[in-house]
């Protein structure tokens, strides 16, 4: 694998019983990108995350993260990986700093507890560390859950609908949080949401998913270069192909 | 593993299964009493010999210790592992990078060791206020020796045993059905069932009660570790 490649998968098809969820999917991010990586509803995005993240085990194809095997090398793989799949889970009685706490003692990473402070702080949560998280709202979990993935310093960010749940200035200051992250430490960050102007905003490539196929990844910068481009009329004008 | 039993025990809250560890003890603590109390009360029933002695009554209270405690690592292990294993907790448990069968070991290594160890301090309390309120007025007819303490403080341990043991049933059927429900009434079904068939070993007189139940120590702790190897190879191939 190229070593400017964070995320390879080649050949990958995924299947639940009979039903082919993923087919022939080869999916390439580079370091150090933002990646946005769309799809209609049940299109296969989560379950690309899924295998990515090894939550599930292909059907066939492999996949490369950071240059390891993820069936194999999961162990080490995850602890330079932050994700977020699906809705934030979290040990709702506790409180958010005990959350990242046990999060950080899980990785091996108890030395990081000095840094829970201005993580919070980074992802919009200052003063509200010693909270329950059963008290919290759907986009302070939200921004708790994007905390929890990038606290343990990863070089690679998975987030399903990262913005799902937040308010306008909470999407403005995850969008600056991704850029600072990328430009400061070259983090690589695939991302999955449905808010396509988000995703014009801060990706620099997309990748499109239809009932199960990878229809085309692309370089937002060079379709930018088209001034009629509109990533709404392009997003269906592929997913249509793909059907 | 320590360090994934103390992240187990800090974000579980334990506290509600200490105060159900209280309440069996104050209840069984009732029965004993109540047991010891059956042939003053009516001397002339036929079958209130077994309430005459400390073998007979502390028998009786282990048999209900032991199915009391059989329910309640019936209930932690539905909430350590079962409500973890088959809700969205289980994308958290597996972003982890520790192997997953290390995970469930903790997790199980948790609920074995709190059953074992408040199901023999249950015991302690229990045995310790009727053997002493026994020196200011004795109920029972026979006399508390050392043997009698040592035979009691033996069953004790294994009865404890065979609860965090027997409960490893109904993780297996909850975690193959993946209900809550279906752990908890296997979990009662265990205990009655244990209940039923313990009384007559536990009541068999001299050395072959210690055997007895030392045989089902064994045979349920080997019955244990068949289905912890089922459920954790199971886990170790879980797609989520």
């Amino acid at each position: 694998m190229p070593s400017e490649l964070a995320i390879q998968t080649h050949g990958l098809y995924k299947s639940f019983g009979t039903k082919e969820v993923l087919h022939n999917c080869s999916l390439s991010v580079k370091q150090g990108e933002i990646y946005g990586f769309l799809g209609v509803n049940g299109a296969g995005k989560t379950t690309m995350f899924k295998l990515l993240t090894g939550l599930l085990t292909p059907t066939a194809g492999t996949i490369q993260i950071l240059g390891e095997d993820i069936t194999t090398q999961r162990e080490s793989i995850l602890k330079r990986m932050g994700s977020l799949i699906e809705v934030p889970v979290f040990y709702e009685h506790l409180s958010a700093r005990k959350n990242l706490e046990i999060h950080l003692s899980y990785m091996g990473m108890e030395n990081n507890f000095s840094k829970i402070d201005e993580t919070l702080d980074k992802v919009g949560l200052k003063g509200a560390g010693t909270q329950p998280v059963s008290e919290y709202s759907l986009g302070m979990k939200q921004r708790l859950a994007i905390a929890r993935a990038m606290i343990h310093k990863p070089t690679l960010l998975i987030l399903d609908e990262p913005m799902n749940g937040l308010d306008p200035v909470g999407i403005h200051e995850i969008r600056e949080l991704f850029r600072s992250l990328v430009q400061e430490f070259h983090v690589t960050i695939l991302f999955s949401s449905h808010i396509l102007s988000e995703v014009e905003q801060i990706a620099e490539t997309i990748g499109i998913i239809s009932n199960g196929r990878i229809v085309n990844q692309i370089s937002l910068h060079d379709l930018k270069k088209d001034p009629s481009f509109n990533l709404e009329e392009y997003f269906i004008s592929v997913t249509d192909r793909g059907c | 593993m320590l360090k994934l039993i103390k992240l187990e025990l800090e974000r579980n809250n334990l506290k509600s299964y200490i105060i159900g560890g209280c309440l069996i003890t104050l209840s069984i603590l009732g029965l004993v009493y109540l047991f010891a109390a059956i042939p003053h009360i009516d001397p002339s029933d036929p079958d209130v010999g077994i309430f005459l002695t400390y073998n007979g009554i502390s028998a009786l209270a282990l048999i209900i210790l032991a199915a009391c405690f059989t329910i309640l690592a019936s209930v932690m292990y539905n909430k350590l592992v079962i409500a973890e294993y088959t809700s969205k907790k289980i994308y958290l448990l597996f972003s982890y990078p520790i192997k997953k069968e290390r995970i469930l070991a903790a997790k199980l290594i948790t609920v074995f060791a709190f059953t074992v160890i408040s199901a023999i301090i249950s015991g302690i309390v229990i045995f310790s206020v009727f053997f002493l309120s026994e020196g200011l007025f004795q109920l029972c007819e026979d006399t508390l020796t050392i043997q009698v303490i040592l035979r009691v403080a033996i069953l004790l341990l294994l009865s404890a045993v065979i609860s965090a043991a027997l409960a490893t049933i109904s993780l297996w059927f909850g975690y193959w059905k993946k209900s809550a429900t279906v752990t908890m009434v296997v979990g009662v079904i265990i205990a009655s069932v244990f209940g039923s068939i313990a009384s007559e070993i536990f009541l068999a007189q001299g050395r072959m009660q210690l055997v007895f139940v030392s045989i089902i120590t064994i045979v349920t702790v080997f019955l244990a570790i068949f289905l912890i190897m089922r459920v954790s190879k199971q886990i170790k191939n879980t797609d989520v």
